[in-house]
């Protein structure tokens, strides 16, 4: 008796799972549709990151806004900061609570989204020639194609350059420099002078991640690199890898305090520029009005950046940069989409990029025209020209690969910069663990 | 010409490595406490620049903004500390007595049950519970909190308080029911005030726990007016810049309620702990 009931227990359960995994695999991804009509009534629920004290009040004032033009509409915001935004977004997925409106990073994080079919296909609302699609800027866009097709809405742009002290270079007679060995001569310049070069801490993994991706997109052809991002396409077989780890390695030795960053923060490197004992700082462009401000000894006036500089004879592509928008999907089972765009495309008109754009976010809008430059920093305004001028933004080395390979990146990077592991070998590691994701 | 003893000798040696070593054990627990009320004190330079140093100023500044950021958040945390310490604490002192002084079948059996509630992990059971407290519509309310709270406290405070309730003779449950006293008045006249000790452990343990939760807190509140402390300091702290000033001033300022509690019942939390101990 007890044994039958297992086995009735067994066949329910078995074809419950078979049920599921049939309507899952069924299920197909939801399409956007430019011409429906929105309907002003309802209830939204928008996930943010910006969750920190100094950025809540950007959508709490978008919501409060938008409900005072539509009465009939409730914005439920839940703001979440860098870290919770991870284990809140994990865990409304897995009890099928997405809301409306998510945010997501480019690269494998959204891609786990269009995997699990949580999001509405957008390329006919702003994808190439969409009406809304023209007012965003092309590589922030571009950066949300999964398969050829558009899944998020670009807020802001971030994208990492080499920041540093007027004062200090004009003091050693120091020019921007054009190349990597006029940055590793200036380099030995400033040490001399008794000053870091460029404070670099590494306590977190991911600062030196960032340094690898920008040596990358100089050494390794962009198709190669694009192919090596897929673990069933990669090979890393492409001599540019070591060459772009054995630059950085002359970067550690002649530009920073050598090994011993692993053990700093980079919360330590930035302050260390923002209060004058180092000449630069690689930062990402979201980070130079934290770098320069008011309240710190380097001024916006004294604050200067650059690209960080190509070596002469790069194999790859010499005007790519090291970047990626930030953005927003709209989750397939949010129950009003055209609502849901409504209120995205609201968010990001011109006159709200600016608002992002200008202090006290400082977020730089990916909406084409979204900044002021009479509200923005100097040096955020033309990091923004940058980025546009930009030939390619190469996403971050750590959320473009699969997370195996990125974690593979992030470990070994940390092994070569304490001097236990040579270049070929991070290769080497690096191909496996892109041959065990496959 | 007097003589010391060796005895004395080795006994003022004994005596001065113990206070050396207490002495010792004493700048290691409060330094970190004294360094982030400094902390609070200095500017973001100042702390990265002179760690170790005073504060340039003695300026309350920091003080007053990481008041103006917290105080929402602070009454959240009073309010499900509060409320989950006296639900939790008075359905484990409930279950105690009814496991340990009640006749009852199967107890060993209901023991284990209810025990058995400490090896739950909190972090496998996320995803059920989002979907229940979203069913109960108590997702993102302060209630949301009392419960889990409560729910995953009441095993371990249940057998904190069993384990005391057991040393306690039985000639007393009897003489109160010789006097007529029914079951619930010996426990509220006879067993709860000769607990006192050890649920004002719990009481402090509890609270301890409640303040400085942050996975429930994080994952089963979204709005600022029901989040606690732990997850309002987080959000004045981000990767493009922190006040850290600011964030040291807003901790000291949550952690001094806790060390206050601490301190005025510390007596019966070390009572309480080693009388219970035995069994």
């Amino acid at each position: 008796m007890m044994k039958r009931s297992f086995q009735s227990l067994t066949a329910i359960l078995a074809a419950t799972s078979a049920l599921g995994w049939g309507v899952a695999s069924a299920a197909s991804t939801e399409v956007a549709d430019p011409t429906a009509a929105v309907e002003h009534q309802g209830h939204l629920v928008v996930l943010t990151k910006f969750g920190m004290q100094r950025l809540a009040p950007y959508f709490e004032a978008l919501a409060q806004q938008y409900e005072e033009m539509h009465p009939g509409v409730t914005v439920e915001l839940i703001q979440e900061d860098d870290d919770s935004i991870k284990g809140k977004t994990k865990t409304l997925v897995a009890s099928n609570s997405v809301p409306d409106i998510y945010f997501s990073w480019t690269g494998t994080w959204g891609g786990n989204f269009i995997r699990g079919k949580r999001a509405v296909d957008l390329t006919p609302v702003v994808g190439p020639g969409s009406e809304w699609g023209k007012t965003f800027a092309p590589a922030a866009v571009d950066a949300f194609v999964y398969d050829g097709k558009n899944y998020g809405i670009p807020l802001y742009l971030d994208a990492k350059f080499m920041g540093y002290s007027k004062t200090i270079f004009a003091d050693l007679g120091l020019e921007e420099p054009e190349d990597l060995d006029a940055m590793l001569n200036a380099c030995d310049t400033i040490k001399d002078a008794g000053i870091t070069p460029i404070s670099f801490g590494n306590k977190e993994a991911w600062p030196g991640i960032h340094y690898i991706g920008q040596l990358l997109a100089y050494n390794v052809p962009r198709e190669v690199l694009e192919q090596d991002f897929d673990p069933a396409t990669a090979e890393y077989s492409h001599p540019g890898y070591v060459a772009a780890l054995e630059q950085f390695g002359q970067i550690l030795n002649r530009c920073t305090i050598g090994a011993g960053v692993n053990g700093v923060s980079y919360q330590n490197a930035i302050q260390d520029l923002s209060d004058g004992r180092s000449a630069m700082y690689y930062q990402e462009i979201i980070e130079f009005d934290n770098a320069a401000s008011a309240s710190t000894k380097l001024s916006p006036q004294d604050f200067g950046f650059f690209a960080l500089p190509a070596p002469a004879d790069a194999a790859g592509d010499p005007d790519a940069l090291e970047g990626a928008p930030e953005g927003y999907m709209i989750s397939s089972a949010s129950s009003n989409v055209p609502l849901a765009l409504d209120f995205m495309k609201f968010v990001t008109s011109q006159d709200n990029a600016k608002v992002l754009s200008s202090p006290p976010y400082g977020q730089p809008s990916a909406v084409v025209g979204g900044s002021d430059a009479a509200q923005m920093s100097p040096a955020v305004v033309e990091g923004l020209q940058s980025i546009a001028d930009a030939s390619y933004l190469m996403q971050w080395l750590d959320t473009v690969n699969h997370p195996r390979v990125a974690a593979a990146w992030l470990s070994n990077l940390q092994a070569f910069i304490g001097g236990n592991m040579s270049a070929e070998d991070v290769v080497t590691e690096v191909r496996e663990a892109a041959a065990a994701a496959s | 010409m007097n003589m010391i003893s060796p005895r004395s000798f080795w006994g003022g040696m004994s005596q001065a490595f113990l206070w050396a070593l207490l002495l010792a054990v004493g700048v290691v627990v409060i330094y970190p406490l004294l360094w982030m009320a400094l902390g609070g004190f200095k500017s973001n330079s100042q702390i990265f620049e002179q760690p170790f140093a005073l504060p340039e100023q003695w300026s309350f500044a920091n003080y007053l903004s990481a008041w103006r950021g917290v105080q929402g958040y602070m009454f959240s945390s009073l309010l499900i500390t509060v409320v989950s310490t006296v639900t939790t604490v008075f359905i484990s002192a409930w279950a105690a007595f009814g496991l340990t002084r009640t006749p009852m079948p199967a107890k060993p059996l209901v023991t284990a049950i209810v025990l058995g509630g400490m090896m739950l992990s909190p972090t496998v059971a996320l995803v059920p519970l989002v979907r229940m407290l979203q069913s109960l519509d108590l997702y993102d309310t302060h209630w949301a909190l009392i419960i889990l709270y409560t729910a995953f406290r009441v095993p371990f405070t249940t057998f904190l308080i069993r384990a005391y309730m057991l040393d306690l003779p039985r000639d007393l449950d009897e003489a109160a029911m010789m006097d007529g006293a029914n079951p619930g008045q010996i426990f509220r006249r006879i067993i709860l005030p000769l607990c006192r000790p050890i649920i004002m452990s719990c009481i402090v343990l509890h609270i301890l726990f409640a303040w400085n939760e942050y996975l429930f807190a994080m994952i089963f509140t979204n709005n600022p007016a029901v989040q606690t402390l732990p997850v309002g300091l987080t959000s004045m702290m981000s990767k493009q810049g922190t006040d850290f000033a600011q964030v040291f001033a807003a901790m000291t300022i949550s952690a001094l309620p806790i060390v206050i509690i601490f301190f005025l019942t510390q007596r019966y939390f070390i009572r309480g702990l080693t009388e219970g101990i035995g069994k």
